[in-house]
């Protein structure tokens, strides 16, 4: 089906622009209640104590730690196919990269919610960052929590930045098209100047990429640290080298699950099956397929790994799993985990969008019941035998969780309202080959004096044909289109120098104030380790070094685009989408030629 | 209007108006108080610092010498006295517990008649009519108390008498022994308990007798059975139906039915009888074979001892052990025991005589209806009497069905003395003030027959009886180092009486021997703790159950699973108390144990009978039936029943000092400190666990909570039952926090609030914590305890309470060690080997923990760790496999087949 640009447009920001109607009030009503219902829940942790969950001094970790590591593991799976599937050039991931970037960084914010409620003395939370205090003790950089401040807060800023860097040609359109005076200005001042010319597409395009570059080692790494989190510690169930890649593969594979699902009721509430077709689904189908796969192969490792042992604790451990207490939610996880998903391997199951639902949902519910079994069943059959203590989460810790999903459709559906779930931009670049361009003069009629000719063309066919006889011709200023043009050759920029130079400083800075902490300010003995324990300090040198990498990166693209500048101001108040603004003199006969050469409009 | 400048007249005018205001109100001087520091201080006081006194716990007829530890006036912890040469510091859960009671929140506090509150003169003088209105009738008065162990007590009834000649003064104990002494009247003609050398004996055959737990005087014999263990050759042989303190320690341990011991002494003597070439017994019914243990007796210096109230048996005991020379080894016939002098048979008469020339009774030191209650007639007879004075420092049964009601002192506020056994003396002080009107029986006693003599100088002039000669600044020397240390010695000129052999057989022959049942035997045992509704021996776990806040009734697992019944179900026992049930294994078959006591709101005193005027504790016939459940039982523990092979395989692992692992070894310096555990000798009696509890001021939970699987001790007892072929028997394993040198919980504490201190303890740090938990998680021994909520009432937040009992708030408050942190919600804690006693540096240099200070068996040796390590072999690491490498090392013999 051809559509043209605008048409495009329409569709996607339709939903932001227009009054939504009552379904869209409804469930936004909904989720208010349930994050009445949670903060019900939080005001009673708060008050009454952490002694109102179901914890006992034994189970000391439960529901809220599963949580904590189900919501991080589904943020995964943006960045997944923002920067893993970038660097290998999926163009349909253009279809889902925005709603799961989106989806990444509510997940990541929620997640990060949690490990604060569990605290015992959330008041005094403050003791977790790297600050000097009253009582000049600092840190403990050997604790897999303290990795997980750093890796986390890295990688909300990362996925916040990617996610705006993304959105930022969007948001220029949005404010373009408001028509709310307010709005207009604020999407204005977010668009940071852009407007659509060639040079900010190219740095624009390599800003991506080289995001990318840092965002796909991100992906990896935050996940492994959250699994260090159980790793470290001697109990039989966690204490396995696996864990770090177990753990990311169940993120992503979570985290596809969950994008399945909220794609899927994107396209059918706001009927967007053009743009997210069964192509789409599929491909999403075929990822899950795949770290599904890896995920039995993991499963089926720990069992042989643990039943040809002879560790008499992880035998046991296995047994609850398979015979004893655990056995119905770890069957039930089998099920939902590795039985269900196998049907995709049939087309027909994996191409529609009902049985794709209903196996991301299983596989959501799935991927809880494993980090239930992992965090519970690890705690309740510890090493001596004679522990005794069943752990049943407590009304408040289910309103948590209730609360932590309604936050999440809450804020879900107020960025549709906002920020198109779509990128449009992208959406115009994948589907170019089916479009064409209505020429349309949407201009007040006057005409322009201009020093130099600006040539319109129909398409981008037509205007990588004219590009380089016009650059010959007459040399090329600056060429308008609405996504990045492959024909041009790369813009030399300083965000790759600047990035390295970040990252370096990053991981000197990180290493030398984990140095300067645990052996020079606080030289205490943690577990018998040497006061330079370098394996606990990589974590954080890791994700500072990208840290620092991305923040560098980030702040020389916005100096960069803000020095574009817009020289050719009245040309943006003019509607055609190709546009090449030439060097050539306003003259008749440089008209012609450029109307020899395909423009069909010469300005 | 002119506008108004500020000209230089009015400038002045305030300038001059201003300074004058100043110079008035500096001069108008308050009057200047001075305040005048005390010119006299007490001179041992000196605020922060604890200071010790020595007493003496009394309860009913148990007694021990304690050491008090007192903070600027408040007693704040109870030991055992190390001085006191017979007990040597043994102590038991009982009296450190009892300590809360002092703030017990029904204590009477006021003298009432008739449920009407009066005075203490009001009450006397009322007391004072009453008792001569009855004697001038001629009418007799009954005065009912425990055994007397108090000479001073003794010598204040003796005055009582003398003014009130119609008084009969009758003894009962709450757990009844009086056979034992009856035995002794028929076979020397004198009623008394002779002293039990278990420390001369080198072969101790026990038949359900728990000299460790409950018998007699638990402290004195804890005390010569370690003695005893030194020995190389001794040997302890128990058979119980049970399982009792003793028989954890026990070589060998044989299940009989209560039924079976009669046989088996029968057995026991004949064969002795015929190795000896004395006459024999006519027994009918076949007995079982008993040659192996007669030779063991025979051959070496053996002492038997049995713990039934069935006078048959402790006569037979009595025969035995005249036979076997243990009157010339092992019993001391020449010093008696003052803790068992009750007598059954007496009261039992009085309450079946026709009730006439009553006119009254008093009642003080044991709660006659709970104990007696059910007995027929005892209620009815009670409540006929007049006058029913009774003494109680709480408010029970007889105190409901009292007309006259006097409130007596907590063991810690009163003078009081005891006769040990060894010819010495104990004392004990007031240590706390009594409240406005209430005094200790002795007091009272001396109130109601008009004596001025005080209490203290009765106690006095008895100890410095000896010492008339010298001069009065020696006495008063002799009197205050008696009290320093505890006791006085005074001198014993018994008689040492016969025993009369062929009168016991004669007694015997006429008796039938009970036959042994193939029905259920229901048997009765005294408790672990006598304390009156203390909630913290309510929630330790018991020894073997490990059930918390509860009582159930124990059996055996065969017995369980032939009647179709799991742990925590419930029965019905002979129609009168519904009990849960436990399986345990090593219990003997056919039988249910049920502990006597008066909490948790049953009253169990009311399965036990009568026979032969003496109370029974063993029926070969009770009717059980399974029935609902009232209420959860809570256990603290899984019931794990194992191999030794397991124990070794993977709990327990052979200590190798050395490299472990990729980390360098780890030197250990000379300061370190360390513990070293001896599980064979521990009992499980949990004395450890409250005396960690008392000295760190942690917290009770309650019930509630406790299900919850929040118990906050910080030191817990693990039990495994070793079952090997038929042979069963116990390890229990006390786990504290190990102080592992390579902590798996201080490298995850975000905050640093865990770290490892230069001396090799591993420290917490309260105020740091945030309560992430983590270290919970990762300690392989879950040592550590989280305050869930604010157990103790110290945040400031008053949402966050939840208190184990709100009426013992106050207790709690009061109890607490200023050295100790008070640690709020939110925050981990652990055991800390008793930092704070480590840090005050003891002037010897020789510090203790406290469950060292309390381990009635010395299980606990707490120092040096170089220097422990070369002390000990055989010594073990908990959870070795961890590679955690703990400063708590346990010392056991029984892997030596393994290793």
């Amino acid at each position: 089906m051809k559509s043209t640009y605008d048409i495009i447009e329409n569709d996607l920001i339709r939903v932001v622009l227009t009054k939504l109607g009552s379904k869209w009030w409804i469930s936004l009503a909904l989720s208010v209640a349930g994050i009445l219902i949670g903060l019900w829940g939080f005001y009673k942790t708060l008050y009454d104590g952490i002694g109102t969950w179901g914890l006992t001094n034994y189970v000391a970790w439960g529901v809220a730690i599963t949580n904590f590591v189900w919501w991080i593991g589904i943020a995964h799976a943006g960045t997944f196919i923002s920067s893993i599937l970038l660097l290998f050039r999926q163009r349909w991931r253009m279809s889902v990269n925005r709603s799961a970037e989106t989806m990444t960084i509510l997940a990541i914010m929620i997640a990060g919610i949690f490990p604060l409620i569990h605290l015992g003395r959330i008041f005094y939370v403050h003791y977790l960052l790297p600050i000097p205090t009253q009582s000049d003790l600092w840190v403990n950089f050997n604790s897999p929590l303290v990795w997980d401040v750093v890796a986390i807060s890295t990688y909300l800023l990362v996925s916040l930045l990617f996610w705006y860097t993304g959105l930022i040609p969007d948001l220029a359109l949005l404010a373009e098209k408001t028509n709310n005076r307010r709005k207009k200005k604020v999407y204005k001042w977010l668009s940071m100047g852009w407007w659509n010319t060639g040079k900010m597409w190219r740095l624009h395009h390599n800003m991506l990429y080289y995001m990318a570059t840092l965002a796909a080692p991100l992906v990896i790494s935050v996940h492994s640290v959250v699994s260090t989190d159980f790793a470290v510690t001697p109990i039989p169930g966690w204490h396995s080298t696996i864990f770090p890649p177990f753990f990311v593969v169940g993120a992503v594979y979570s985290g596809f699950a969950m994008t399945q699902i909220l794609v899927i009721i994107l396209r059918n509430v706001f009927r967007l099956d053009a743009y997210i077709d069964n192509h789409i689904i599929e491909n999403i189908n075929k990822i899950i397929m795949l770290t599904g796969m890896l995920l039995l192969f993991a499963y089926a490792n720990e069992f042989f790994s643990v039943s040809l042992s002879s560790n008499h604790f992880e035998i046991q451990l296995n047994n609850e799993k398979l015979s004893g207490s655990f056995s119905l939610y770890f069957y039930l996880m089998i099920f939902c985990n590795c039985i269900i998903p196998q049907l995709l391997w049939w087309k027909g199951v994996r191409t529609k969008a009902s049985w794709s639902v209903i196996i991301a949902i299983a596989i959501c519910a799935g991927m809880w019941l494993e980090r239930y079994v992992i965090v519970i069943n690890t705690l309740e059959n510890g090493l001596l035998p004679v522990r005794q203590s069943t752990y049943y989460p407590s009304w408040v810790e289910v309103c948590l969780f209730i609360g932590s999903f309604s936050f999440f459709i809450f804020m879900f559906l107020l960025m549709i309202k906002f920020i198109p779930m779509i990128a449009i931009n992208e959406m115009k670049s994948y589907k170019k080959h089916e479009l064409y361009d209505k020429i349309v003069r949407t201009d007040s009629g006057a005409t322009y004096e201009n020093a130099n000719l600006i040539a319109a063309f129909a398409s981008e066919k037509d205007l990588v044909e004219a590009y380089e006889p016009i650059k010959t011709m007459f040399g090329i200023n600056e060429i308008i289109a609405p996504y990045h043009l492959e024909a041009e050759e790369s813009l030399k920029t300083r965000i790759p120098r600047n990035g390295l130079i970040g990252g370096i400083a990053g991981a000197i800075l990180a290493f030398g104030f984990q140095y300067w902490v645990m052996v020079i300010k606080n030289p205490l003995v943690y577990g018998g380790k040497p006061l330079l324990s370098f394996p606990s300090f990589i974590p954080v040198i890791f994700e500072s070094t990208v840290l620092f990498a991305v923040l560098a990166m980030f702040v020389t693209f916005i100096i960069e685009l803000k020095k574009i500048r817009p020289e050719f101001h009245h040309v943006k108040n003019i509607d055609y989408t190709f546009m090449i603004i030439t060097k050539a003199e306003n003259k008749t006969e440089n008209k012609e030629k450029l109307k020899q050469l395909g423009a069909v409009d010469v300005l | 209007m002119k506008k108004e400048r500020c000209s230089r007249r009015i400038f002045i005018k305030t300038g001059a108006a201003a300074v004058g205001m100043s110079v008035l109100s500096q001069s108008c001087e308050r009057p200047v108080h001075k305040i005048i520091p005390a010119l006299i201080q007490p001179e041992e006081l000196v605020p922060g610092e604890s200071m010790y006194y020595a007493s003496m716990y009394a309860q009913g007829s148990d007694c021990a010498p304690v050491m008090v530890k007192i903070v600027e006036g408040k007693p704040i912890k109870i030991n055992g006295n190390r001085l006191c040469p017979i007990t040597r510091g043994s102590i038991s859960v009982g009296p450190q517990a009892s300590l809360g009671e002092l703030y017990h929140p029904e204590r009477i506090l006021f003298p009432a008649i008739n449920n009407q509150p009066k005075t203490k003169d009001e009450f006397n003088a009322c007391i004072r009519e009453k008792l001569d209105k009855i004697n001038a009738q001629q009418q007799f008065i009954y005065l009912i108390t425990p055994s007397v162990i108090s000479p001073s007590e003794k010598e204040i009834i003796e005055r009582l008498k003398v003014v009130y000649p119609h008084i009969r003064h009758f003894m009962l104990d709450q757990y009844s022994v009086s056979s034992l002494p009856d035995s002794y009247l028929l076979a020397t003609g004198k009623r008394f308990v002779p002293y039990f050398r278990i420390d001369q004996a080198e072969v101790l055959v026990s038949f359900n007798c728990d000299f460790l737990g409950g018998w007699l005087s638990p402290s004195v014999f804890t005390a010569q059975y370690n003695k005893a263990c030194h020995s190389q050759h001794f040997k302890h042989i128990q058979f119980e139906s049970n399982v009792s303190l003793s028989g954890v320690r026990a070589q060998e341990r044989y299940p009989i039915k209560p039924s079976e011991e009669t046989s088996f002494l029968c057995s026991l003597y004949n064969t002795i009888a015929r190795l000896k070439g004395q006459t024999l017994l006519n027994v009918p019914a076949e007995l079982p074979d008993c040659s192996s243990l007669a030779m063991q007796l025979i051959t070496a210096k053996a002492l038997v001892l049995s713990g039934s109230n069935v006078l048959v048996n402790q006569l037979l005991v009595t025969a035995i052990n005249n036979l076997i020379g243990g009157y010339d080894n092992c019993i001391d016939l020449s010093t008696e025991i003052t803790t068992c002098q009750g007598d059954d048979h007496s009261f039992f008469d009085l309450v079946s005589r026709k009730p006439d020339k009553t006119g009254g009774i008093i009642v003080a030191g044991i709660d006659l209806l709970s104990v007696f209650g059910h007995y027929e007639g005892v209620r009815k007879w009670f409540e006929a009497i007049d006058f029913r004075l009774v003494c109680s420092m709480l408010p029970n049964y007889t105190t409901a069905a009292g007309t006259h009601i006097c409130p007596v002192t907590h063991f810690l506020e009163s003078w009081n003395d005891g006769i040990a056994i060894d010819g010495r003396v104990w004392l004990a002080q007031p240590l706390s003030k009594a409240p406005e009107s209430v005094q200790s029986f002795s007091e009272w006693m001396l109130n109601w027959i008009n004596d001025k003599q005080d209490l203290q100088t009765i106690i006095k002039m008895r100890c410095i009886a000896n010492a008339q000669h010298l001069h009065a600044k020696d006495q008063e020397q002799i009197w205050e180092k008696s009290l320093q240390q505890g006791f006085y010695t005074y001198e014993t000129a018994l008689k040492k009486p016969r025993i009369d052999l062929k009168k016991m057989m004669d007694y015997l022959e006429s008796q039938p021997l009970v036959p042994i049942h193939q029905t259920t035997e229901l048997f009765l045992v005294p408790p672990l703790h006598t304390t009156h509704d203390n909630p913290w021996t309510k929630e330790l776990p018991h020894f073997v159950t490990s059930q918390s806040w509860g009582i159930s009734a124990m059996a055996s697992p065969e017995w369980m699973t032939k009647n179709h019944l799991s742990d925590g179900d419930s029965i019905l026992i002979n129609d009168l108390i519904t009990l849960p049930v436990v399986g345990i294994p090593g219990h003997s078959d056919h039988c249910i144990t049920v502990e006597l006591q008066d909490a948790h709101g049953t009253n169990t005193c009311i399965l036990s009978g009568i026979h032969q005027m003496i109370r029974s504790y063993s029926f070969s016939q009770s009717v059980i039936r399974k029935t609902k459940s009232n209420g959860q039982v809570i256990f603290t523990q899984k019931k794990i029943i194992t191999t030794r092979q397991f124990l070794f395989s993977h709990i327990l692992r052979p200590y190798k000092p050395g490299k472990q692992g990729l980390y360098p070894e780890y030197k250990i310096e000379s300061e370190r400190p360390g513990m070293v555990i001896d599980i064979d000798k521990c009992t499980g009696c949990g004395s450890c666990i409250i005396s960690c509890q008392i000295e760190n001021n942690i917290p009770l939970t309650g019930k509630d909570q406790v299900r919850k699987g929040r118990l906050m001790h910080w030191l817990r007892i693990d039990r495994y039952f070793i079952q090997e072929g038929n042979k069963t028997s116990m390890v229990n394993i006390p786990v504290m926090c190990q102080h592992c040198f390579h902590a798996p919980c201080e490298s995850v504490c975000p905050v640093s609030a865990t770290t490892h201190s230069t001396d090799g303890v591993n420290q917490m740090v309260y105020n740091r914590c945030i309560g992430t938990r983590f270290c919970a998680n990762a300690c392989p021994y879950k040592a550590r305890v989280y305050n869930w909520y604010d157990y103790t009432g110290t945040d400031p937040i008053p949402r966050n309470n939840k208190y184990a009992d709100e009426r013992w708030v106050k207790a709690f408050k009061n109890i607490i060690n200023p050295d100790v942190t008070v640690r709020s919600r939110g925050v981990m804690e652990k055991c800390t080997l008793c930092y704070q006693r480590l840090v005050e540096k003891k002037e010897d240099g020789v510090t203790e923990t406290a469950c060292q200070e309390a381990c009635p068996h010395r299980a606990i040796e707490f120092g040096n760790l170089t220097t422990l390590i070369s002390n000990h072999n055989d010594l073990y690491e908990l959870l070795g496999e961890a590679g955690t490498r703990p400063a708590i090392l346990y010392k056991t013999k029984q892997f030596e087949k393994y290793v």
